[in-house]
Protein backbone atom coordinates (compact mmCIF):
# COMPACT_ATOMS: atom_id res chain seq x y z
CA UNK A 1 0.00 0.00 0.00
CA UNK A 2 1.48 3.28 -1.15
CA UNK A 3 0.45 7.06 -0.81
CA UNK A 4 -1.03 8.15 -4.13
CA UNK A 5 -2.18 6.37 -7.74
CA UNK A 6 -1.89 3.50 -8.98
CA UNK A 7 -3.08 1.00 -12.24
CA UNK A 8 -6.57 1.17 -13.77
CA UNK A 9 -7.76 -1.95 -14.07
CA UNK A 10 -9.67 -0.68 -16.43
CA UNK A 11 -7.46 0.87 -18.97
CA UNK A 12 -8.58 -0.63 -22.61
CA UNK A 13 -5.26 -1.68 -22.97
CA UNK A 14 -5.61 -5.22 -21.44
CA UNK A 15 -1.28 -5.43 -20.87
CA UNK A 16 -2.58 -3.77 -17.18
CA UNK A 17 -4.84 -6.12 -15.89
CA UNK A 18 -2.30 -9.27 -16.78
CA UNK A 19 -2.37 -10.72 -13.49
CA UNK A 20 -0.69 -14.53 -13.61
CA UNK A 21 -3.33 -16.98 -13.21
CA UNK A 22 -3.44 -18.66 -10.17
CA UNK A 23 -3.36 -22.15 -11.40
CA UNK A 24 -1.10 -24.44 -11.13
CA UNK A 25 0.72 -23.59 -14.32
CA UNK A 26 4.64 -24.52 -14.86
CA UNK A 27 7.25 -21.90 -15.39
CA UNK A 28 6.99 -20.98 -18.82
CA UNK A 29 11.07 -20.88 -18.65
CA UNK A 30 11.47 -23.95 -17.73
CA UNK A 31 9.76 -25.25 -20.74
CA UNK A 32 11.59 -26.74 -23.54
CA UNK A 33 10.88 -24.94 -26.37
CA UNK A 34 12.74 -26.79 -28.91
CA UNK A 35 12.07 -30.14 -28.39
CA UNK A 36 8.89 -30.44 -30.38
CA UNK A 37 11.40 -31.09 -33.20
CA UNK A 38 12.43 -34.02 -32.33
CA UNK A 39 9.48 -36.53 -31.94
CA UNK A 40 7.12 -34.69 -33.73
CA UNK A 41 5.61 -34.60 -37.57
CA UNK A 42 6.53 -31.66 -39.89
CA UNK A 43 3.09 -29.99 -39.16
CA UNK A 44 3.42 -29.86 -35.42
CA UNK A 45 6.98 -28.32 -35.29
CA UNK A 46 5.93 -25.29 -37.88
CA UNK A 47 3.15 -24.57 -35.58
CA UNK A 48 5.03 -24.70 -32.49
CA UNK A 49 7.51 -22.20 -34.14
CA UNK A 50 5.04 -19.93 -35.24
CA UNK A 51 3.35 -19.48 -31.81
CA UNK A 52 5.46 -17.63 -29.93
CA UNK A 53 4.45 -14.30 -31.35
CA UNK A 54 2.41 -12.82 -29.39
CA UNK A 55 4.44 -13.79 -26.65
CA UNK A 56 7.92 -11.99 -27.73
CA UNK A 57 6.80 -8.50 -27.38
CA UNK A 58 8.25 -6.73 -24.66
CA UNK A 59 5.78 -5.19 -21.42
CA UNK A 60 3.28 -7.85 -22.70
CA UNK A 61 2.23 -11.13 -21.28
CA UNK A 62 1.65 -14.04 -23.18
CA UNK A 63 -1.90 -14.66 -24.04
CA UNK A 64 -2.66 -17.80 -21.45
CA UNK A 65 -1.46 -15.61 -19.04
CA UNK A 66 -3.07 -12.42 -19.72
CA UNK A 67 -6.27 -13.55 -19.27
CA UNK A 68 -8.83 -13.95 -16.45
CA UNK A 69 -10.52 -17.36 -17.79
CA UNK A 70 -10.08 -19.74 -20.44
CA UNK A 71 -12.94 -18.47 -22.56
CA UNK A 72 -11.82 -14.42 -21.92
CA UNK A 73 -12.38 -13.05 -25.62
CA UNK A 74 -13.36 -16.32 -27.00
CA UNK A 75 -17.07 -16.92 -28.74
CA UNK A 76 -18.36 -20.62 -28.31
CA UNK A 77 -18.77 -22.08 -32.04
CA UNK A 78 -20.38 -24.72 -32.98
CA UNK A 79 -18.49 -27.15 -35.46
CA UNK A 80 -19.30 -30.26 -37.39
CA UNK A 81 -16.40 -33.13 -37.29
CA UNK A 82 -16.55 -36.76 -38.03
CA UNK A 83 -16.05 -38.77 -35.12
CA UNK A 84 -12.35 -39.95 -36.32
CA UNK A 85 -11.34 -36.44 -36.17
CA UNK A 86 -12.96 -36.06 -32.62
CA UNK A 87 -11.76 -38.81 -30.88
CA UNK A 88 -7.92 -37.66 -32.22
CA UNK A 89 -8.42 -34.57 -30.09
CA UNK A 90 -7.89 -35.52 -26.27
CA UNK A 91 -5.01 -37.92 -27.70
CA UNK A 92 -3.29 -34.09 -29.67
CA UNK A 93 -4.28 -32.25 -26.22
CA UNK A 94 -2.31 -35.05 -24.10
CA UNK A 95 0.52 -35.04 -26.41
CA UNK A 96 0.96 -31.18 -25.91
CA UNK A 97 0.77 -31.64 -22.49
CA UNK A 98 3.40 -34.33 -22.42
CA UNK A 99 6.01 -31.98 -24.49
CA UNK A 100 5.32 -28.92 -22.50
CA UNK A 101 4.91 -30.67 -18.87
CA UNK A 102 1.86 -28.80 -18.00
CA UNK A 103 -2.07 -28.87 -18.30
CA UNK A 104 -3.05 -27.53 -21.59
CA UNK A 105 -6.77 -26.36 -22.54
CA UNK A 106 -8.76 -28.21 -25.15
CA UNK A 107 -9.98 -24.82 -26.11
CA UNK A 108 -6.60 -23.29 -26.62
CA UNK A 109 -5.66 -26.31 -28.71
CA UNK A 110 -8.78 -25.80 -31.04
CA UNK A 111 -7.71 -22.27 -31.73
CA UNK A 112 -4.06 -22.69 -32.03
CA UNK A 113 -5.23 -25.53 -34.68
CA UNK A 114 -6.46 -22.75 -36.93
CA UNK A 115 -4.45 -20.29 -36.43
CA UNK A 116 -1.75 -22.58 -37.23
CA UNK A 117 -4.35 -23.16 -40.82
CA UNK A 118 -4.56 -19.54 -41.05
CA UNK A 119 -0.66 -19.43 -41.48
CA UNK A 120 -0.05 -23.04 -43.48
CA UNK A 121 -2.78 -22.90 -45.89
CA UNK A 122 -0.54 -25.39 -47.64
CA UNK A 123 -0.80 -28.07 -44.97
CA UNK A 124 -4.49 -27.54 -45.81
CA UNK A 125 -4.06 -27.85 -49.00
CA UNK A 126 -2.45 -30.81 -48.82
CA UNK A 127 -5.26 -32.54 -46.06
CA UNK A 128 -8.35 -31.18 -48.48
CA UNK A 129 -6.46 -32.74 -51.50
CA UNK A 130 -6.76 -36.29 -49.67
CA UNK A 131 -10.20 -35.31 -49.30
CA UNK A 132 -11.21 -35.20 -52.55
CA UNK A 133 -10.47 -30.83 -53.69
CA UNK A 134 -8.88 -30.42 -56.66
CA UNK A 135 -9.41 -33.65 -58.62
CA UNK A 136 -10.58 -32.94 -62.06
CA UNK B 1 -12.92 6.54 -14.71
CA UNK B 2 -11.71 6.82 -11.14
CA UNK B 3 -12.34 4.14 -8.56
CA UNK B 4 -11.64 3.45 -5.13
CA UNK B 5 -12.78 1.52 -2.32
CA UNK B 6 -13.58 3.53 0.95
CA UNK B 7 -12.23 1.30 3.92
CA UNK B 8 -11.56 1.15 6.95
CA UNK B 9 -10.70 -2.22 9.27
CA UNK B 10 -12.36 -0.94 12.07
CA UNK B 11 -16.29 -0.45 12.21
CA UNK B 12 -18.32 2.84 12.85
CA UNK B 13 -15.95 5.32 11.40
CA UNK B 14 -18.45 6.55 8.93
CA UNK B 15 -16.90 4.52 6.30
CA UNK B 16 -20.55 4.17 4.62
CA UNK B 17 -21.49 7.85 5.08
CA UNK B 18 -18.47 8.74 3.84
CA UNK B 19 -18.31 6.79 0.55
CA UNK B 20 -22.26 8.62 -0.06
CA UNK B 21 -21.51 11.80 0.54
CA UNK B 22 -18.18 11.49 -1.66
CA UNK B 23 -20.45 9.90 -4.21
CA UNK B 24 -22.74 13.11 -4.07
CA UNK B 25 -20.14 15.47 -4.18
CA UNK B 26 -18.93 13.62 -7.02
CA UNK B 27 -22.62 14.21 -8.74
CA UNK B 28 -22.46 17.80 -7.41
CA UNK B 29 -18.98 18.43 -9.55
CA UNK B 30 -21.23 17.34 -12.80
CA UNK B 31 -19.74 13.81 -12.92
CA UNK B 32 -21.59 10.15 -13.22
CA UNK B 33 -21.20 8.30 -10.56
CA UNK B 34 -21.73 4.67 -9.39
CA UNK B 35 -21.43 3.40 -6.05
CA UNK B 36 -21.55 -0.53 -5.33
CA UNK B 37 -22.24 -1.52 -1.97
CA UNK B 38 -21.55 -4.66 -0.85
CA UNK B 39 -22.10 -4.37 2.71
CA UNK B 40 -24.75 -6.22 4.33
CA UNK B 41 -25.35 -4.70 7.15
CA UNK B 42 -28.73 -3.60 7.91
CA UNK B 43 -27.23 -0.07 8.40
CA UNK B 44 -25.82 -0.29 4.65
CA UNK B 45 -25.37 2.46 1.91
CA UNK B 46 -28.31 0.69 0.35
CA UNK B 47 -30.45 1.84 3.64
CA UNK B 48 -28.87 5.44 3.61
CA UNK B 49 -29.96 6.00 0.19
CA UNK B 50 -33.05 4.32 0.48
CA UNK B 51 -32.77 1.63 -2.72
CA UNK B 52 -32.41 -1.46 -0.12
CA UNK B 53 -35.96 -2.38 -0.78
CA UNK B 54 -35.36 -5.66 -2.88
CA UNK B 55 -32.48 -7.13 -0.40
CA UNK B 56 -34.64 -10.04 0.61
CA UNK B 57 -36.07 -10.58 -2.23
CA UNK B 58 -34.89 -14.09 -3.54
CA UNK B 59 -36.40 -13.76 -6.99
CA UNK B 60 -34.15 -10.50 -7.43
CA UNK B 61 -31.34 -10.78 -9.22
CA UNK B 62 -28.58 -8.98 -7.99
CA UNK B 63 -24.85 -8.41 -8.54
CA UNK B 64 -23.57 -11.67 -6.81
CA UNK B 65 -25.63 -13.79 -9.08
CA UNK B 66 -23.64 -11.74 -12.13
CA UNK B 67 -20.39 -12.57 -10.53
CA UNK B 68 -20.99 -16.49 -10.40
CA UNK B 69 -22.14 -16.24 -14.48
CA UNK B 70 -26.01 -16.86 -13.14
CA UNK B 71 -27.59 -13.05 -13.89
CA UNK B 72 -31.22 -12.84 -13.87
CA UNK B 73 -30.66 -9.85 -16.54
CA UNK B 74 -29.31 -7.59 -17.69
CA UNK B 75 -26.51 -5.44 -15.59
CA UNK B 76 -28.43 -1.93 -15.99
CA UNK B 77 -31.41 -3.52 -14.43
CA UNK B 78 -29.32 -3.79 -11.08
CA UNK B 79 -28.62 -0.14 -10.63
CA UNK B 80 -30.85 2.06 -9.04
CA UNK B 81 -30.57 6.04 -9.03
CA UNK B 82 -30.98 8.04 -5.87
CA UNK B 83 -29.75 11.76 -5.77
CA UNK B 84 -28.39 11.49 -9.31
CA UNK B 85 -26.10 8.70 -7.66
CA UNK B 86 -26.44 5.34 -9.49
CA UNK B 87 -26.50 2.65 -6.97
CA UNK B 88 -25.95 -1.00 -7.18
CA UNK B 89 -27.14 -2.09 -3.92
CA UNK B 90 -26.44 -4.83 -1.32
CA UNK B 91 -28.63 -8.19 -1.41
CA UNK B 92 -28.65 -10.19 1.70
CA UNK B 93 -27.39 -12.87 -0.65
CA UNK B 94 -24.25 -11.03 -0.73
CA UNK B 95 -23.60 -12.99 3.12
CA UNK B 96 -22.48 -16.13 1.48
CA UNK B 97 -20.34 -14.61 -1.52
CA UNK B 98 -17.54 -16.40 0.01
CA UNK B 99 -19.23 -20.01 -0.37
CA UNK B 100 -20.96 -19.38 -3.67
CA UNK B 101 -17.85 -18.00 -5.36
CA UNK B 102 -15.79 -20.93 -3.86
CA UNK B 103 -18.32 -23.18 -5.68
CA UNK B 104 -18.03 -21.91 -8.97
CA UNK B 105 -14.33 -21.98 -9.00
CA UNK B 106 -14.75 -25.48 -8.08
CA UNK B 107 -17.07 -26.31 -10.73
CA UNK B 108 -14.96 -24.37 -13.01
CA UNK B 109 -11.98 -26.53 -12.10
CA UNK B 110 -13.81 -29.66 -13.06
CA UNK B 111 -14.76 -28.49 -16.35
CA UNK B 112 -11.05 -27.57 -17.08
CA UNK B 113 -11.82 -24.45 -16.90
CA UNK B 114 -10.02 -21.37 -14.64
CA UNK B 115 -11.96 -19.02 -11.82
CA UNK B 116 -10.63 -16.29 -9.77
CA UNK B 117 -13.26 -15.37 -7.26
CA UNK B 118 -11.31 -12.16 -6.12
CA UNK B 119 -11.80 -10.92 -9.70
CA UNK B 120 -15.39 -11.80 -10.66
CA UNK B 121 -16.74 -8.10 -9.84
CA UNK B 122 -13.97 -6.63 -12.00
CA UNK B 123 -14.68 -8.57 -14.55
CA UNK B 124 -18.76 -8.24 -14.20
CA UNK B 125 -18.07 -4.31 -14.30
CA UNK B 126 -15.58 -4.67 -17.50
CA UNK B 127 -18.02 -6.68 -18.97
CA UNK B 128 -21.01 -4.14 -18.58
CA UNK B 129 -18.24 -1.24 -19.90
CA UNK B 130 -18.94 0.58 -16.31
CA UNK B 131 -15.62 2.35 -17.08
CA UNK B 132 -17.37 3.60 -20.15
CA UNK B 133 -20.53 5.05 -18.91
CA UNK B 134 -19.13 6.32 -15.51
CA UNK B 135 -16.64 8.64 -14.48
CA UNK B 136 -16.62 7.53 -11.07
CA UNK B 137 -16.87 4.05 -9.47
CA UNK B 138 -16.85 3.96 -5.52
CA UNK B 139 -17.38 0.60 -3.61
CA UNK B 140 -18.43 0.22 -0.06
CA UNK B 141 -17.26 -3.20 1.03
CA UNK B 142 -18.37 -5.03 4.58
CA UNK B 143 -15.58 -4.03 7.51
CA UNK B 144 -14.84 -7.22 7.54
CA UNK B 145 -11.63 -8.42 5.16
CA UNK B 146 -12.93 -11.16 2.93
CA UNK B 147 -13.89 -12.23 -0.10
CA UNK B 148 -16.02 -9.18 -1.15
CA UNK B 149 -13.28 -6.41 -0.01
CA UNK B 150 -10.50 -8.36 -1.97
CA UNK B 151 -12.84 -8.23 -5.06
CA UNK B 152 -14.00 -4.34 -4.16
CA UNK B 153 -9.62 -3.95 -3.66
CA UNK B 154 -8.83 -6.05 -7.51
CA UNK B 155 -11.67 -3.72 -8.40
CA UNK B 156 -10.67 -0.34 -7.63
CA UNK B 157 -6.52 -0.69 -6.62
CA UNK B 158 -7.12 2.55 -4.48
CA UNK B 159 -8.61 3.34 -1.61
CA UNK B 160 -10.24 6.21 0.65
CA UNK B 161 -9.61 4.84 4.60
CA UNK B 162 -11.53 6.82 6.69
CA UNK B 163 -10.02 6.37 10.45
CA UNK B 164 -11.34 7.65 13.47
CA UNK B 165 -7.90 9.95 15.82
CA UNK B 166 -7.49 7.51 18.57
CA UNK B 167 -4.91 5.39 19.51
CA UNK B 168 -7.51 2.51 18.18
CA UNK B 169 -8.25 4.46 14.73
CA UNK B 170 -4.51 4.93 14.65
CA UNK B 171 -3.95 1.11 14.72
CA UNK B 172 -6.25 0.76 12.41
CA UNK B 173 -4.89 2.20 9.58
CA UNK B 174 -1.39 0.72 10.53
CA UNK B 175 -3.20 -2.75 10.39
CA UNK B 176 -4.96 -2.05 7.29
CA UNK B 177 -1.32 -1.00 6.11
CA UNK B 178 -0.49 -4.96 6.54
CA UNK B 179 -4.10 -6.53 5.68
CA UNK B 180 -3.92 -4.36 2.04
CA UNK B 181 0.11 -5.56 1.87
CA UNK B 182 -1.20 -8.83 2.11
CA UNK B 183 -4.04 -8.29 -0.79
CA UNK B 184 -1.05 -6.96 -2.77
CA UNK B 185 0.90 -9.93 -2.42
CA UNK B 186 -1.91 -12.28 -2.86
CA UNK B 187 -3.60 -10.56 -5.82
CA UNK B 188 -0.07 -9.40 -7.37
CA UNK B 189 -1.24 -5.63 -8.03
CA UNK B 190 -0.16 -2.60 -6.45
CA UNK B 191 -2.91 -0.62 -4.19
CA UNK B 192 -2.92 3.29 -3.85
CA UNK B 193 -3.86 5.13 -0.92
CA UNK B 194 -5.46 8.50 -1.97
CA UNK B 195 -6.68 9.87 1.17
CA UNK B 196 -6.73 9.37 4.88
CA UNK B 197 -9.95 10.88 6.58
CA UNK B 198 -9.82 11.57 10.10
CA UNK B 199 -13.23 11.98 10.94
CA UNK B 200 -14.87 12.72 14.29
CA UNK B 201 -12.39 15.29 14.82
CA UNK B 202 -13.00 17.27 18.06
CA UNK B 203 -9.53 19.21 18.07
CA UNK B 204 -8.24 17.44 21.11
CA UNK B 205 -4.06 17.44 21.49
CA UNK B 206 -3.77 13.51 21.08
CA UNK B 207 -5.74 13.86 18.27
CA UNK B 208 -3.59 15.71 16.60
CA UNK B 209 -0.37 14.05 18.18
CA UNK B 210 -2.24 10.62 16.03
CA UNK B 211 -2.97 13.46 12.59
CA UNK B 212 0.98 14.19 12.79
CA UNK B 213 2.09 10.52 13.11
CA UNK B 214 -0.19 9.47 10.43
CA UNK B 215 1.54 12.28 8.62
CA UNK B 216 4.92 11.07 9.20
CA UNK B 217 4.19 7.93 8.21
CA UNK B 218 3.95 9.49 4.68
CA UNK B 219 0.07 9.65 4.53
CA UNK B 220 -2.11 12.38 2.58
CA UNK B 221 -4.80 14.03 4.83
CA UNK B 222 -6.47 16.38 2.41
CA UNK B 223 -9.06 17.29 5.30
CA UNK B 224 -10.60 16.87 8.95
CA UNK B 225 -13.82 16.12 9.44
CA UNK B 226 -15.22 17.32 13.08
CA UNK B 227 -17.51 15.50 14.96
CA UNK B 228 -21.21 15.97 13.20
CA UNK B 229 -23.30 13.77 14.65
CA UNK B 230 -26.89 15.61 14.71
CA UNK B 231 -26.39 15.85 10.96
CA UNK B 232 -25.16 12.16 10.24
CA UNK B 233 -27.79 11.12 12.58
CA UNK B 234 -30.24 13.00 10.50
CA UNK B 235 -29.42 11.74 7.57
CA UNK B 236 -29.85 8.36 8.79
CA UNK B 237 -33.29 9.30 9.81
CA UNK B 238 -34.12 10.96 6.81
CA UNK B 239 -32.10 8.24 4.17
CA UNK B 240 -30.32 11.20 2.80
CA UNK B 241 -26.85 12.53 2.10
CA UNK B 242 -25.58 15.02 4.25
CA UNK B 243 -25.93 17.58 1.17
CA UNK B 244 -30.14 16.90 0.87
CA UNK B 245 -30.22 16.90 4.60
CA UNK B 246 -28.64 20.79 5.90
CA UNK B 247 -30.30 21.75 2.64
CA UNK B 248 -34.29 20.00 2.89
CA UNK B 249 -34.40 19.00 6.22
CA UNK B 250 -32.69 21.89 8.41
CA UNK B 251 -34.94 24.40 8.96
CA UNK B 252 -31.86 27.28 9.16
CA UNK B 253 -28.48 26.46 7.75
CA UNK B 254 -25.64 25.84 10.58
CA UNK B 255 -22.27 27.03 9.49
CA UNK B 256 -20.54 24.13 10.61
CA UNK B 257 -22.31 22.04 8.63
CA UNK B 258 -22.08 24.09 5.42
CA UNK B 259 -18.24 23.77 6.28
CA UNK B 260 -18.25 20.00 6.47
CA UNK B 261 -20.16 20.02 3.14
CA UNK B 262 -17.64 22.62 1.44
CA UNK B 263 -15.02 20.22 3.37
CA UNK B 264 -16.25 16.94 1.75
CA UNK B 265 -16.36 18.75 -2.09
CA UNK B 266 -12.85 20.07 -1.08
CA UNK B 267 -11.52 15.98 -0.25
CA UNK B 268 -13.98 14.75 -3.54
CA UNK B 269 -12.10 17.44 -5.80
CA UNK B 270 -8.13 16.33 -3.97
CA UNK B 271 -9.15 12.34 -4.58
CA UNK B 272 -9.82 13.83 -8.52
CA UNK B 273 -6.77 15.61 -8.80
CA UNK B 274 -4.67 12.62 -7.32
CA UNK B 275 -5.20 10.20 -10.09
CA UNK B 276 -4.76 12.80 -12.73
CA UNK B 277 -1.14 13.22 -11.73
CA UNK B 278 0.94 10.45 -12.61
CA UNK B 279 2.22 8.52 -9.82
Amino acid sequence: MKQGSTDDPFADDTATDTDTEETTVADPEATPSQDTTAGGTAEESDAADSDDESGSEPGRLPYIYARDTVKDGRQQRPIFLRDEVEDGIPELVGELEDRFGENVYRTDVMEAAVAVAQEHPDLLEAKLGEWGYGWD
Amino acid sequence: MLAYTVYSEAGGVGKTTLAANLAKAEVRAGRDVLVIDLDTQEASLSHLLDVADRRNDSEADSLLRHMIDRPRGPFEELVRTSEGIDIVPAHNILEYASKHLRRREEEAADFGETFNPNKQLLRVLREAGVHETYDTLIVDPPATADIKLHNAIHTTRHVVIPFEPSGKGYESVQGLDQLVGGLEANLDIEVGVLAVVPNRYKGMNDQDRFLETLQEDGWDIPVTLRERSSMLEGCWAEQCTAYRYVEEHRDRERDHELETLEKLDELAEHIRLQTEVPA
